[in-house]
Order: C-alpha cells, then sequence, then structure tokens
C-alpha cells in the first residue's frame, strides 16, 4: 500500500487531498477563524492575503476561509450521498436484469434508456426543478441520473457471471435465484463498480457544484462552493477573485476523485466493459 | 455492439415515449403539485380554476396523461405563463442557438480531443502522454462554469478582447429568417454579421468544448493504441506497405469507429455544458430559457426545452448508429 502509494505520487496527493475536504468538513466549527454567515468585520471584498483573511473577504464582508471549510460539508455529503444511492440501485437493477435476463431484462434496460435519453445534468434540474431545492433533493436528483450508468455495468458483469460454471453449479444446487445472485455474482461484479463509482463521486461533486451555481441546489446562505462561485460572478469586474478561488477548490476535489479512479482501475485492472 | 440499427430504429417510438412520460411524471406527478405551482402568481381564485381547468389539472391524472399524449403527437406544448407566447415558438427562436453552441463546442472538443489523443497515443509512456493525460484529467475534473468565469476574467475583464455575454451585440440588427446566424448571414448578404457571432460563440464554446475534449483525448489515445497492436496492421506492415498507408487505411478508420461513439454519448454532455454555458454567458438559448422558466415557475417551458434536449439528442445518438454503418462495411448488412 505504502510502496504503491510512493511509487505514484499524483494518486498520494489525491488521496492527501480528499481526506483534507473531509477533516475540513468534519471540524468546520473548529477550523474555521470566523462565522461563516455573520460578517467578519467591516471590511468587504478584501483580496487573497488581507492580514487575518488568508482568502479574503466577500461582499458581505464575510470570511472566504471560513465559507471555504463550512462549504466542505455539503459537497462532500451530497457527493457520496448520492453515489451511495446510485450504487445502491443501480447493482440491483443491474444484477436483476443480467442474471434472469429475458423480459425483465428488456423492461429495466429500456426504462434505463429512457432515463439515459437525457443529458445527466439537463435531468437532475428538471428533477431538482419538480421537488425543489435543498441537499435531500439534489442528493435524490444526482442518484437518478446516475443510476443507470451503474445498472448498464452491473448488468453486462453479471450476464457474462451468469454463464460461468460456478453460478451453473450453484443452479444444479437447487439454490434461489436470490441467494445466487447476492452471494455468487454480486461479489465477482462489484471490483469494476468500486472504480466507476470513484469517478462517479467526481461527477456527482460537479454536478452539486453546477446545481448550487443555478441557483436550484443549496440554498444562501448556507456556504457551497458552487454558490459562492455565483455570487462572486456579480462582482467580477471589482473582485475576479471572489468566483474564482471557490472554484479552484471544486476543481482540486474532482481532480483528485479522477486520479483515484484511475489509479483503482489500474489496480483493480478492470477492462473496459461496455 | 450489442443491438443492431434495426432493433434500434425500431426501439425509437418506444424511447421517445418512454422521454414524453418520464417528463409528464417528474413535472405533473411528483409532489410540489403542477396546479399550485402553474399558478402560483395568478392571485384571483377565479382565474387560477380557470387555467386548472383549462390545462385539465382537476381531472384525474391518467386522463391527463392521455390529453398530454395527445399533445404531444401534435407537437403542441402548451402556453409560457409568462409571455402568453405558444412554447413551441419560443423554442423555436432558442433551440437554433443551442445547437450553434453544441456544434462550436463539438467542433473544438473534436480538433482537441482527436489530436491530443493521437499525439500521447505516438509517444505512448512519454512524457509528452503524461503531460497530455495529466491535463485531459484536469479539464474533465474543472466545473464548466468555473472555466466559463475563468475564460471571462481573462478574455474579457484583462484582455478586453472578447464579449462577456450574449449572442450578437445589442446594436446589431439582426432579424432571424433561420435563426442559425451563419446560414441568415449569408442568406441576407451579410458577412459582417458572422463576425460579431463569432465573436461572442468563442468563450462559451471553448468552455464546453475544453471541459469535454479531455474525454475524447482518453478515448482517442486508447482506441489508437488497441488498433495499432491489431494482427491486421501487422500483416500490412509485413506486406511492406508505407506507414502512412497502413495508418490511413487500416489503424485510422479502425480507431474512429471508437470516436464516432464517444461523439454521440458527448453530445449529451456538450448539450448539457450548453445549458451550463448560457446560463454563465447570458447566452440566449434553450438551457438558459428553461432555468428562467424554473425560477419564473413557467413550467410548460421548462416541459418543452427537457422534450426538446432530449429529442436531439436521440437523433444525434441515432445519426451516430448510422455513421458507423458507413464506417464499418461490416454493419452494414444489418
Amino acid at each position: 500500500m505504502i510502496s504503491h502509494l510512493a511509487a505514484r505520487p499524483v494518486v498520494a496527493v489525491s488521496w492527501t487531498v480528499v481526506a483534507l475536504v473531509l477533516l475540513a468538513a468534519v471540524f468546520a466549527p473548529v477550523l474555521a477563524p470566523f462565522h461563516p454567515i455573520e460578517p467578519a468585520g467591516s471590511d468587504r471584498l478584501l483580496p487573497p492575503g488581507a492580514p487575518g483573511h488568508l482568502l479574503g473577504t466577500d461582499q458581505f464582508g464575510r470570511d472566504v476561509l471560513s465559507r471555504i471549510f463550512w462549504g466542505a460539508r455539503p459537497v462532500i455529503i451530497i457527493s457520496l450521498a448520492a453515489v451511495v444511492l446510485a450504487v445502491g440501485i443501480g447493482f440491483a437493477v443491474g444484477l436483476v436484469a443480467g442474471y434472469l435476463g429475458g423480459w425483465v431484462d428488456m423492461v429495466l434496460m429500456r426504462l434505463m434508456d429512457v432515463v439515459l435519453a437525457f443529458p445527466l445534468i439537463l435531468l437532475a434540474i428538471v428533477i431538482v426543478a419538480a421537488l425543489g431545492p435543498g441537499m435531500v433533493n439534489v442528493i435524490i436528483a444526482i442518484a437518478v441520473s446516475q443510476i443507470p450508468i451503474f445498472a448498464r455495468l452491473v448488468r453486462a458483469l453479471a450476464a457474462r457471471e451468469a454463464r460461468k460454471d460456478y453460478v451453473l453449479a450453484a443452479q444444479a444446487g437447487g439454490f434461489r435465484s436470490l441467494r445466487i445472485m447476492a452471494r455468487e455474482i454480486a461479489p465477482n461484479v462489484v471490483g469494476p463498480v468500486i472504480v466507476q463509482a470513484s469517478s462517479t463521486v467526481a461527477v456527482a461533486a460537479l454536478f452539486s457544484a453546477a446545481l448550487s451555481y443555478l441557483g436550484l441546489g443549496i440554498q444562501p446562505p448556507t456556504p457551497d462552493w458552487g454558490y459562492m462561485v455565483k455570487e462572486g460572478q456579480e462582482l467580477l469586474f471589482l473582485s475576479p477573485s471572489a468566483a474564482l478561488v471557490p472554484g479552484i477548490f471544486i476543481a482540486v476535489f474532482v481532480t483528485a476523485w479522477n486520479f483515484i479512479g484511475d489509479d483503482l482501475r489500474d489496480v483493480l485492472a478492470v477492462e473496459e466493459v461496455r | 455492439m450489442g443491438r443492431t440499427l434495426t432493433t434500434r430504429l425500431l426501439m425509437l417510438p418506444l424511447l421517445l415515449w418512454g422521454v414524453v412520460t418520464l417528463v409528464f411524471i417528474l413535472l405533473r406527478v411528483l409532489p410540489g403539485d403542477a396546479a399550485t405551482l402553474l399558478t402560483v402568481q395568478v392571485q384571483s381564485q377565479t382565474v387560477r380554476d380557470q387555467i386548472v381547468a383549462e390545462l385539465g389539472l382537476d381531472r384525474p391524472l391518467i386522463e391527463q396523461y392521455a390529453l398530454f399524449l395527445g399533445d404531444m403527437l401534435r407537437f403542441d406544448m402548451g402556453v409560457s405563463y409568462i409571455s402568453g407566447r405558444p412554447v413551441t415558438e419560443l423554442l423555436w427562436r432558442s433551440v437554433p442557438v443551442t445547437v450553434e453552441l453544441a456544434v462550436m463546442s463539438a467542433l473544438i472538443m473534436g480538433v482537441l480531443g482527436v489530436s491530443t489523443g493521437m499525439l500521447a497515443a505516438a509517444f505512448r509512456g512519454r512524457w509528452p502522454d503524461l503531460l497530455i493525460r495529466s491535463v485531459a484529467t484536469i479539464l474533465f475534473s474543472v466545473p464548466w462554469f468555473w472555466l466559463g468565469i475563468l475564460l471571462i476574467v481573462i478574455f474579457s475583464v484583462h484582455l478586453g478582447w472578447l464579449p462577456s455575454f450574449g449572442r450578437l451585440p445589442p446594436q446589431v440588427d439582426y432579424q432571424p429568417i433561420t435563426n442559425f446566424v451563419v446560414i441568415d448571414a449569408i442568406l441576407t448578404g451579410r458577412p459582417g454579421l458572422i463576425g460579431h457571432w463569432l465573436a461572442h460563440i468563442l468563450l462559451p464554446a471553448l468552455t464546453v468544448g475544453l471541459t469535454t475534449a479531455g474525454f475524447v483525448t482518453r478515448i482517442t489515445r486508447t482506441a489508437f493504441l488497441e488498433t495499432m497492436v491489431e494482427d491486421y496492421v501487422r500483416t500490412a506492415r509485413m506486406k511492406g506497405m508505407g506507414s502512412w498507408r497502413v495508418f490511413w487505411m487500416h489503424v485510422f478508420r479502425n480507431a474512429a469507429l471508437a470516436i464516432v461513439t464517444i461523439f454521440g454519448l458527448m453530445f449529451g454532455a456538450m448539450l448539457g455544458g450548453s445549458v451550463i454555458a448560457e446560463v454563465v454567458f447570458s447566452y440566449p438559448g434553450v438551457g438558459r430559457q428553461m432555468i428562467d422558466a424554473i425560477f419564473q415557475r413557467d413550467y410548460p417551458v421548462v416541459q418543452g426545452g427537457a422534450l426538446v434536449v432530449a429529442g436531439l439528442y436521440i437523433l444525434v445518438n441515432l445519426a451516430t448508429d448510422l455513421s458507423y454503418a458507413l464506417i464499418d462495411p461490416r454493419l452494414r448488412a444489418s
């Protein structure tokens, strides 16, 4: 493990980034030097590096660094929860479709085709538009848009496994389908799903930021990196850093997950499944 | 390949029906009560009742669904609550704008992605390969909207080279005929329009094109690496065929299949990215129209926009499937 990370500094840095964001989210109340919502003083739009305000202040005089610490919470919660939900449902759908085949497979996969007929971010936008803003609805919207990706992946893998000897043996042994799916097939398809899940965390974080940026996600004054970019954009000509700084945090967090996903793909030797 | 072209064509009506039904469920069935949402601005109870009755929102859901399907078959998408204009008319104005943006983005994505992907494959394992792959990963990790703002800061705020919002300068008199600026400029003999249009579309298209190019780089690289080790490539080399001929006749044509596939899929990301870029750059396409409509609770416009964008995406994927047949003679039989 250590030698693997030592040989790949990019991956080590990526895991460190994820750990730091997680720590920032958990310990935001302790780490943040100022209140995330109340103005820290009368100085507005201070540039990064101003005394007492490492990342400056925003147009309401709030300390940007403190809002970045607190803003780590929604991004972590939403991206992880959405992926867990999407994996859970997608895994079940794919497993059933791939193992049972026939009309069950047909119906489930055509259903997934319908979801995939929309550009995924647009689908997420329409779902939050229907459900209303807020963290839970954002999680649902992102999860729904990602379910078909896992369902297709698991279906392809499960269908391949279902023809193998150990499954035929289990069938001959008279085990019920549910048991065969859960005990025999599921453990054998989990590797590629983990890889896909790690890249999907990146996508979910991007979607969450985009929904907030559009004003459909986390609502102000709750600190959120995506919304901070939106607020900053209004003052782009006065102080570009207000919009650019929070975006750098999103980009770094997402890049880290993408590098982690790539590394897992190499380590678990996952071949592309279409 | 999984399914053949014929099955896909046969599935098309089913898929369209599914899309229409999903939009109906999202906007009419889910909690959030369409009747109250749709008429939230309307203060008077009688007017509200009238609207509700007009829309059929007081009828049972199944009857509403039947009415909705009927409307869709007649391409009747209802009337905007804010402007009072038919949704089809509003879409007629905004959809070409988004198509222009998506096509321009696809051009940038394609040129950048395919060229860097080929370069990375040629330098496999050496520093240009590593550099290109790292930049590609970073590019698709950057939030679309943030990259757009960064481009505004650089090219509009600092350098002052390019405009930061809109499709054409407000003082330019543009009467849409087809509403595709390039076509209209040719039709009306005003080549000057194209320059204005290019200046405005460049930053939004770069935003979408750059963030999606990374995927194309990867797919291209893998496709070329996989093709270059195929037996038929080795055979061609052994026959003494020149390396350029081997490349164009054998490697490129086969790798092109994988790249075309990703183009079809990426068009969804293109359209999705356009929605966001349109908001960043106040670009008057269907994405911005939908987001505005969401805030105004103008649900017929949201509904129409979602259906049209999905329809476009389905069409492009169909075109992708058709283009396989052109590239790969083996598939023509099916």
